[in-house]
């Protein structure tokens, strides 16, 4: 039937011609019944009852009248009960097939390995299960931005994977995504390098691993290259400032060769390249942290130096990591609160546990607000949560003196001598402890200790400075100016001198 | 369509046998006739048992839902030192990682009934069952049952194992800390 055909009184015809159809044939087979019966054919009756599935025909004979419950539970087609159990509810023929299969051999040695293998699977997980879970921690402080404590974390993985002598890869992997996000350029660089094969770091799960190697290989090998066209001058002061920026320009989109660990670029003219060394391109961002640490050196307007940091920051998450408190610092010192408020937030999303956020928020309670005491909170609040870290009593060694600087700072502005001079005693402490004292520092917990009568302190110092010898180290102006009642120790806390970046 | 369920299913031939042992097992238990009991043939019983039809509810829902619960549970713990070791940790060259991998892969990839099956549950349960609870209760495994069944006559089983294994480090990553934690 053609699709136009297809209507609903055509499908009713069709309906009523099977109908007649059904009742024709219905009258042919119990005529047809009826004439076997008379001849005697009843085994092949029997057949045509089931054949037929009539169930009035089948209700005729009494033989087949037995009552659905009497019938195999199985099949139920034949009676159920067998000669050796006749209380089975399957027939004989249903018993004998449900026994002739039995297990296959394949499968049953199939289902032992699998579940060896499981076993097996279960107990290695539960020795790999301290990895496994410092891992996952890890993970999730990198997420939040707490990255000491994934380090921690992370470290804490090594440790145990170390136990097992297991090659980890991603465990590498992650630890080295730390470091990279705490600046700590050669200890990710050394990490990927040592412990994930190159072939391995080649494998499109390690695509961030290799951006970061290369990332990181590349600003390791800007620098040293820079540093040696720096070598050339003996140091750097208004006289050749221009030329040294103009070295710098000169070296943008230039290439730098780097093999077996020497390095050199375009303008050494005793070097001819041979095809087997690295080649690397000037990267824009050094060269720009270069510039701003020339023109910071020689006392340049800050909008020359906040121009250097911008451009560095603009093209590598590394530099931008790097010179966020930079530029947040110099903001806030030249009046720009609300771009130094903004770095400050994106400085705390990328590391949550520094002391950045905190020394940056406090810089803008002094500067911009004059709330000193909050000043003082918010340094002490950073302090406190760096000392709660895993490795707080080494980080803040490290990295707490800025904060207690900050604290003296605010101290001074809120004429609180003797507290300032404990947090500046705590800065100066921190910073001997890491060998990295400043002149800032010094001068500073000298001009505290003359403030507050602690003269023993501060003839120790000059005593130290004398023996030394070395007038480079002496003390600063300020200190003499101070000690002439020519400036207030308000006036230098508020100079922007004293703000430790 | 037949011969790419075919592959699939020699491809992942351990869960097959598995699962087919599991459901000659369920056969056996709920003493229903088996027809053909081979673990190991190139049809679209491969997985499967060739069983007569059903007609008791238990039985049915047995039938589906035990193959499908064992093979799951062994998957799991199988994938949980495939997936954790070889996608999390990285870790290559554990050669007995990459045979849990393969082996949850298979187990996952053989979970859910045959389609034949699927429809038997449902005739016994919603078209000839009565009980508002029971039909309730199976309902959900129903649907999962006749979803896995359609994807698995598409082979497309395959990739959700695949998949599923993927994400098996990301469950363990809710709990297994804590877990940690608590003991430690």
């Amino acid at each position: 039937m053609s699709d136009e055909n297809k209507t609903p009184e055509n499908g009713q015809s069709v309906h009523d011609e099977m109908e007649e159809l059904a009742r024709v044939f219905k009258e042919e087979l119990d005529k047809a019944i009826k004439d076997a019966e008379e001849a005697n054919i009843i085994d092949d009756i029997e057949n045509i009852r089931v054949e037929g599935y009539d169930p009035k025909a089948l209700s005729r004979d009494p033989k087949n009248t037995a009552a659905k419950e009497e019938l195999c539970e199985c099949c139920g087609e034949r009676p159920r009960g067998t000669e050796k159990n006749p209380n089975s509810p399957f027939c004989s023929e249903c018993e004998k097939n449900l026994e002739k299969y039995p297990y296959d051999y394949k499968g049953v040695v199939g289902l032992m390995v699998t579940v060896g293998v499981a076993l097996c699977a279960i107990v290695l997980f539960a020795i790999n299960l301290p990895v496994f879970a410092n891992m996952k921690q890890g993970d999730k402080a990198l997420g939040d931005g707490k990255l000491y404590t994934a380090l921690a974390k992370y470290e804490r993985a090594i440790s145990a994977a170390d136990d097992m002598e297991a090659d980890m890869y991603n465990l590498y992997a992650k630890r080295a995504e730390a470091e990279y996000k705490l600046l700590d350029m050669s200890s990710a660089l050394m990490d990927i390098e040592e412990n994930i094969p190159e072939g391995v770091r080649k494998l499109p799960v390690f695509r961030g691993v290799r951006a970061m190697h290369e990332d990181t290989a590349l600003m390791q090998v800007s620098a040293a290259a820079i540093q040696n066209h720096l070598n050339d001058f003996v140091t750097i002061s208004d006289e050749n400032y221009d030329e040294v920026i103009a070295m710098l320009d000169s070296l943008s989109g230039k290439k730098i060769y780097e093999k077996d660990g020497a390095i050199y670029d375009e303008t050494d003219e005793d070097y001819t390249p041979d095809g087997t060394e690295n080649v690397y391109i000037y990267d824009e961002g050094w060269l720009n942290i270069y510039k701003y640490s020339a023109a910071q050196y020689c006392e340049k307007d800050e909008e020359t130096v906040i121009t250097y940091l911008e451009k560095a920051a603009e093209n590598s998450e590394y530099l931008d990591r790097l010179v966020s408190p930079l530029l947040a610092a110099t903001y806030v010192g030249t009046g720009n609160y609300e771009k130094g408020a903004e770095l400050a937030e994106k400085i705390r999303k990328h590391n949550a546990e520094g002391t950045d956020y905190y020394l940056i928020t406090s810089m803008l309670y002094r500067y911009r607000d004059k709330d000193f005491q909050k000043g003082v909170d918010i340094c002490q609040e950073g302090l406190d949560m760096v000392k709660s870290l895993t490795s707080g009593d080494e980080l803040v060694v490290q990295i707490g003196y800025y904060l207690s600087m900050q604290k003296a700072l605010n101290y001074i502005m809120l004429d609180d001598l003797e507290n300032a001079y404990e947090a500046v005693t705590e800065c100066f402490d921190y910073q001997n402890e890491a060998y990295n004292l400043t002149v800032q520092t010094r001068d500073m917990y000298a001009m505290l200790a003359l403030a507050t009568g602690d003269s023993d302190t501060f003839n120790g110092l000059e005593e130290e400075i004398a023996e030394y010898g070395d007038e480079s180290i002496a003390f600063s102006s300020d200190v003499t100016d101070y000690k002439d009642g020519k400036i207030t120790l308000q006036e230098l806390a508020q100079s922007g001198r004293y703000d430790l970046i | 369509m037949r011969i790419v369920y075919i592959i699939v299913k020699l491809i992942t031939l351990p869960g097959a046998v598995t699962h087919a042992f599991f459901e000659h097992m369920c056969c056996r238990a709920s003493k229903i006739l088996v027809d053909d009991a081979r673990v190991i043939q190139a049809t679209e019983m491969l997985s499967h048992v060739d069983h007569e039809l059903i007609r008791r509810r238990g039985a049915s829902f047995d039938i589906c839902f035990i193959p499908f619960f064992l093979n799951l549970v062994l998957g799991f713990l199988t994938l949980s030192h495939g997936a954790v070791t070889v996608y999390y940790f990285a870790r290559y060259n554990d050669i007995f990682a990459w045979v849990c991998l393969y082996l949850g892969i298979s187990l996952c990839t053989n979970l859910f009934p045959q389609l034949e099956d699927v429809m038997m549950l449902k005739e016994n349960f919603f078209v000839n069952g009565k009980g508002k609870i029971s039909r309730v209760l199976v309902a959900p495994c129903y649907g999962i049952f006749l979803c896995g069944a359609y994807l698995e006559k598409f082979g497309l089983t395959l990739i959700t194992s695949i998949a599923f294994s993927f994400a098996v480090p990301y469950i363990y990553g809710w709990f297994a800390p804590s877990l940690y934690n608590l003991f430690i």
